[in-house]
Order: structure tokens, then sequence, then C-alpha cells
């Protein structure tokens, strides 16, 4: 089915909308107003940057902090560019453009996870967009309702992004199961590397370093096999 | 009011800058081994994404346990993502009303 990714981008797109209605409510507790907080989504649009980045105005850090801070935390979304940047090669400067500008480690992985799909520019795009409208939604829904939701469900909100997340992690897995080690892996390198480094950091190393290993096993194992045959 | 959106604009700025200065390496042609490499970075990601949060972001382990395995559970009945999404929400709201 073409329009499978689409359908697929639906529950982020609700994750987002309630995710993004968190981010409000803990920027309602900052000195931000409700101008810079609607402009923090719709110009940033990086919820891990968006979360710290409020924290550090809460403590009046100096402006360049806030943009070093950015640097670090958004670097990895420089990978998923360059990896997704492959997949987009034919498409002109302009629609490279459009969909590279909208790169978050939601959409990256719904365009990496379903490699396999024939997929044109318009569902990427379409993608792109439905996710980037439920992230603003959501963070205005944030700053004006936020009081007439239920504590329940206030309380409890953020666990949709990691069930998000769970759910797209167990599909993958399930679907092949050789990625169980490649998470292992990394999952190890991501706990020890926290010792050391800021999670963002810890994150992009843990990912490259997990994914090297994996892949250099992975390319000695049919090399074995062809030698026990000969 | 003018440091908050001058720090908003250049957090903006970097980002955009991050998102798109691949397109300086477009001519770049990645061998069998970068590729294969390449596209196993997106599950690490999602792993180093995941666990890291999850483990830190209650202290129940109850809690902690309906998280991980409930869609787990709902993905082998074959539930549609949004289904289990929805579903394993309101059982993590329903159990946290009784802790």
């Amino acid at each position: 089915m073409k329009f499978n990714l689409f359908r697929l981008a639906f529950p982020v797109a609700i994750s987002y909308f309630f995710l993004s209605i968190s981010f409000s409510l803990l920027a309602k507790s900052s000195p931000l107003g409700s101008v810079e907080i609607a402009l923090l989504s719709l110009w940033v649009y990086a919820g891990a940057a968006q979360f710290v980045a409020v924290e550090l105005f809460k403590t009046s850090t100096w402006v360049w902090e806030i943009t070093l801070t950015t640097l670090i935390i958004n670097s990895r979304m420089w990978v998923y560019s360059f990896i997704f940047l492959n997949r987009i090669k034919q498409l002109p400067l302009l629609k490279k453009i459009s969909l590279l500008i909208g790169i978050t480690d939601e959409n990256y992985l719904l365009f990496s996870l379903n490699q396999d799909k024939k997929l044109v520019y318009r569902h990427f795009l379409a993608v792109v967009i439905l996710l980037y409208l439920a992230w603003n939604a959501g963070t205005l829904v944030g700053i004006h309702f936020i009081d007439e939701l239920p504590w329940y469900v206030e309380e409890n909100i953020h666990f949709l992004y990691y069930l998000l997340f769970i759910i797209l992690f167990f599909e993958a897995i399930l679907s092949n199961k050789i990625y169980f080690f490649l998470a292992l892996i990394t999952m190890g390198f991501n706990f020890l590397f926290r010792n050391f480094f800021n999670p963002a950091v810890a994150l992009v190393l843990a990912s490259l370093l997990g994914s090297l290993f994996f892949t250099l096993w992975k390319e000695k194992k049919p090399k074995k096999q062809s030698l026990e045959k000969i | 009011m003018n440091d908050y959106l001058s720090a908003i604009g250049l957090m903006a700025a970097v980002t955009v800058f991050i998102r798109l200065s691949p397109l300086l390496f477009s001519k770049f042609k990645p061998s069998k081994f970068m590729r294969s490499y390449l596209n196993s970075i997106p599950i690490a990601v999602l792993t180093s994404l995941i666990f890291p949060q999850v483990f830190y972001s209650t202290e129940e382990i109850s809690l902690l346990f309906l998280i991980i395995f409930l869609p787990l559970i709902l993905i082998y009945f074959k539930l549609p993502v949004y289904l289990n999404l929805i579903l394993s929400f309101l059982a993590i709201i329903g159990v946290g009303l009784f802790l």
C-alpha cells in the first residue's frame, strides 16, 4: 500500500500533539510569554532542544550557552539529514530542502523503517507537514487550554511519547530479529556513555558505534558461512 | 523579551543549519559497507532514544513494566499502531490513578 507511511504517521502526530501540550505546560512555568513559546515551536521545531531551552531560560542562562546547547542536542539531526539525503538524492534542490528542514527523530525513523515501500516526494512532504502542524497545534492548545485538562491526563501525558517509540521499536525488531543484537549493543554503549557525556552526545556516539559494531559483525557473518560451505 | 527572541532566533538558525548542511555533501557516494552501516543507524537511534528515557521516566516498577510490555503484547495481537498507542496510554492512566 503506497500511503502506508502516512497512516503510520498519524499515531506519531497524536503523540506529537500531546507531547507539545506537555512542552507548553513546562514552558508556562518559565519566564517565556505565550508568543515566545509559540515561536519556539514554529521556528525551532526540535522537541528535545525546546524542553532543554525552557529549563535554561528558567535559570537565565546566556544566549550563547542556549545556542551552543541547541547545537549539541540537535547535532544528531545532521546524521539523520545526511542519511536521508542519500535516499532523496534524485530530487531537485528545493524539494530536498523542503524535506530536510522538517527532519526530526520521528519522521526520520518513519522514513527509515519504511525503506522497502515505494514512496514519492508528496508522501514524505505530507508526513513532514502533518507532524509540524501536530506539534504546533499541540503547543497552541497547551498555551491556551492546559488548565482544562484533567490532572491524571496532564500528569501522564509524557508517557505517550515513550509508548510511541516502544511500539515503533518492537515493530522494527520483530520485522527483522537480527536487529535485536544491534539494540543490545547500542543500549550497552548508551548506558556507558551517559556516565561521561550529556544524553544527546551519548545518543549520537552510542548509535554510531553500535551500528558500526553491528555492521562489522553482519558483514563478517556471510563470509564465515560461505567458508563453511567450501 | 528581546533577549528571549534573539535566543530563539539563534536556536532556529543553528537548527536549520544542522538540518541543511549535509546538502554540501550530496555528491558523496557511499560504499556497500557504508550503506549497510547507514541503514542500521535508525534502529540504533531508536534504541538510544527510548530505553534511557523510559528507565528514568518513572520510579514505579509496575508502571515501567506496563510501558514496556503492554505495547509488545498488543503488537502480538496485531493491533494497529494508533490503537496500540491509545490502549496502552489508557492503561497507564488507569494504573496511575491507583498508584
